[in-house]
């Protein structure tokens, strides 16, 4: 698919993509455990909205339903969009840099930095709220960034940072962390479910705040990043071509991989390690729009995020009223397209 | 600056070592505009550093290694992108891009952050596959061409980078004899009529003694000969660089030299 030819139709695309993203997002408000009509739900949204305030009409309806609308479902909605777009670009933006479509997001081991972090704020009995944020979400942060920067100078040789290098310090940090996990739950039986459910992934304890933080950071992050899509496609063909195409890869690569970790980080710290969205996203764009790093960044964002709306309200409605964690949603649905691309692969090469 | 100058490429007193082995010694190059250089020599000798030390793909020195009169260690890659471009001995992409999406890479230098490739670019893109022989690849996957048709069409971006100098870095050497002879004649044919300069590592000595227009002997990081094929491809060369007894003929044709070896030296394993 030469892009420049299909510029258009990659626009029109997008912009249906960013409508079902809207529509979903609003048929996911109007799911789940209190039984709100849909018509409810949505005069519930519009009088909240300042303008319309006055065409809903919200009066007849209970305020309990009001808080549930705006203070538990459309927060976590919300978040669970920003999650799911930050995941997948960064997924796509991994694969191109390390050259290597199995590359996910949690390669550089950033996942078990986090859950390390929350497992041992979980181990301490920290719980509490710290200017509107929880104390584990933020342990998971600075388990996250600890670890992107470990990773990082671990692989680093002088000024260069060989993505092999990358790979393996990742892949050895990561496990590293997973053992010291395993460890704090072996000795602290009485809290390993919460570390446990923690792990997981999840997006019920979704407040505003979180949002108003993931936000920003996603949506700039993912700006970034779009920048560097040409970019990446080169350095997808080798750092060598890349460079004598005239791409500074050791600085893109510098800066692609702070953004990315910090996106991942804030992701992952407030939701567990959610996985395979950011893996399986970008693939079944490539498949269908091939792999051009300008048209697999953005979709890969606007489709992971509906995926990821989808996967949390079939998470919370599938056997009300309990929930099961989205993190195993996606990789209960991520597990069986795996085995699809293996196979199609296979039919490929025969 | 007298010594560099009206050469797109010169090389003065470059020295490289990887770690505290020395690779090149002191190398002295001037390339001249329009002709056709191969760099040969033995394995590990230094001729892929050296290229790599003119690509910028190794840092060199400051003051070793001119493109254009400039030093090259004080250009970016994006002005170092827009005089050379760079033929890779062989390019695996993991990704499906298309043969055009692979050439219109050869435009990323011209093409500001958040600009996309124009028409002119296309139309450049166009005639570089044009002249490679890919236009009917156009639309087809990199990875489901052959290697010979891949190496064209990285020709053929290299070509899109509208540069003035091609490195190329063995580009034949993992092709059949057909799609060698076909690459060989393409490069050729580039540095004839389009006043493009090329700089190509070499393995086979008759393919570089047969189309090169000057060769560069290279032995244990140090330039042993340069010149025209005839002075290069000698007895007494072939036997002091690669241990080699030879016999060389002159192709009929072209008479350029042809090596016929006779026998390694006399040098019997014994075995039991």
């Amino acid at each position: 698919m030469v892009f420049i030819h299909k510029k258009k139709l990659y626009k029109y695309l997008f912009a249906a993509a960013l409508l079902v993203l809207v529509f979903i997002m609003l048929l996911s408000c109007t799911l789940g455990a209190a039984n709100i009509s849909i018509i409810d739900s949505l005069r519930i949204i519009l009088s909240g909205i300042p303008l319309l305030r006055n065409i809903a009409g919200d009066e007849t309806i209970p305020r309990s339903y009001h808080t549930i609308v705006w203070t538990v479902r459309m927060p976590r909605i919300f978040l669970s969009a920003l999650i799911g777009a930050g995941l997948s670009i960064v997924g796509s933006a991994f694969q191109g840099m390390f050259r290597n479509p199995m590359a996910d997001p949690y390669i550089l081991g950033i996942s078990s930095g986090a859950s390390a972090g929350a497992a041992i704020a979980i181990v301490l009995g920290l719980g509490g709220v710290i200017g509107g944020l929880g104390i584990i979400a933020l342990f998971a942060f600075a388990g996250a960034v600890l670890t992107a920067l470990t990773v990082y100078n671990l692989a680093r040789t002088g000024s260069r940072v060989p993505t092999l290098s990358l790979i393996l310090a990742g892949v050895a940090v990561g496990f590293f962390l997973s053992s010291l996990v395993s460890m704090l739950m072996f000795f602290n039986r009485d809290k390993l479910e919460r570390i446990v459910m923690w792990i997981m992934g999840s997006v019920s304890a979704a407040s505003w705040n979180q949002v108003g933080i993931l936000f920003p950071v996603v949506i700039i992050g993912s700006v970034i990043l779009l920048a560097f899509a040409r970019d990446l496609n080169a350095m997808s063909t080798g750092e060598d071509t890349a460079k004598s195409l005239g791409i500074e890869v050791e600085k893109v690569k510098k800066l692609l991989v702070a953004v990315s970790s910090l996106i991942i980080a804030c992701c992952v710290s407030t939701s567990g390690v959610i996985g395979f969205v950011g893996l399986i996203v970008p693939h079944s764009i490539r498949l269908v729009l091939g792999s051009d790093q300008r048209v697999v960044m953005p979709f890969s964002a606007a489709v992971g995020a509906i995926f990821m709306v989808a996967c949390d309200t079939l998470a919370r409605n599938l056997i009300p009223p309990s929930e099961i964690p989205v993190g195993v949603v996606t990789s209960m649905l991520g597990a069986p397209f795996f085995i699809y691309l293996l196979y199609r692969n296979k039919k490929k090469v025969a | 600056m007298n010594i560099v100058s009206k050469h797109p490429v010169a090389v003065h007193d470059l020295s490289w070592k990887y770690g505290e082995r020395i690779i090149l010694r002191n190398i002295n190059l001037k390339i001249e505009r329009g002709r056709f250089y191969g760099i040969i020599g033995p394995n590990g000798s230094g001729k892929t550093t050296l290229l790599r030390n003119i690509s910028k793909s190794l840092v060199p020195a400051a003051k070793a290694v001119y493109i254009d009169d400039l030093d090259a260690a004080g250009l970016s890659s994006r002005d170092i992108a827009k005089k050379l471009a760079v033929v890779p001995q062989s390019t695996n992409v993991e990704f499906d891009f298309t043969v055009t999406d692979i050439v219109l890479m050869g435009r990323n230098p011209y093409i500001r952050r958040f600009g996309s490739e124009s028409r002119a670019d296309m139309e450049i893109a166009e005639k570089a596959m044009k002249a490679t022989n890919t236009w009917h690849l156009k639309d087809k996957c990199i990875s489901e061409i052959s290697g010979g048709e891949r190496q064209r069409v990285i020709i053929a971006r290299a070509l899109a980078q509208d540069t003035a100098v091609m490195l190329l870095d063995e580009p034949v050497s993992q092709l059949d004899i057909h799609h060698q002879i076909e690459i060989m004649e393409l490069i050729c044919s580039l540095t004839r009529g389009r006043a493009l300069t090329a700089v190509s590592v070499m393995h086979d000595l008759n393919l570089a003694a047969q189309y090169s227009d000057f060769l560069i002997l290279i032995s244990e990081g140090i330039i042993v000969c340069q010149g025209t094929p005839q002075q290069v491809i000698t007895k007494e060369n072939l036997k002091n660089v690669y241990h080699l007894d030879s016999f060389i003929v002159n192709n009929p044709v072209t008479g350029k030299p042809y090596i016929m070896h006779v026998e390694k030296l006399k040098k019997h394993v014994v075995y039991k």
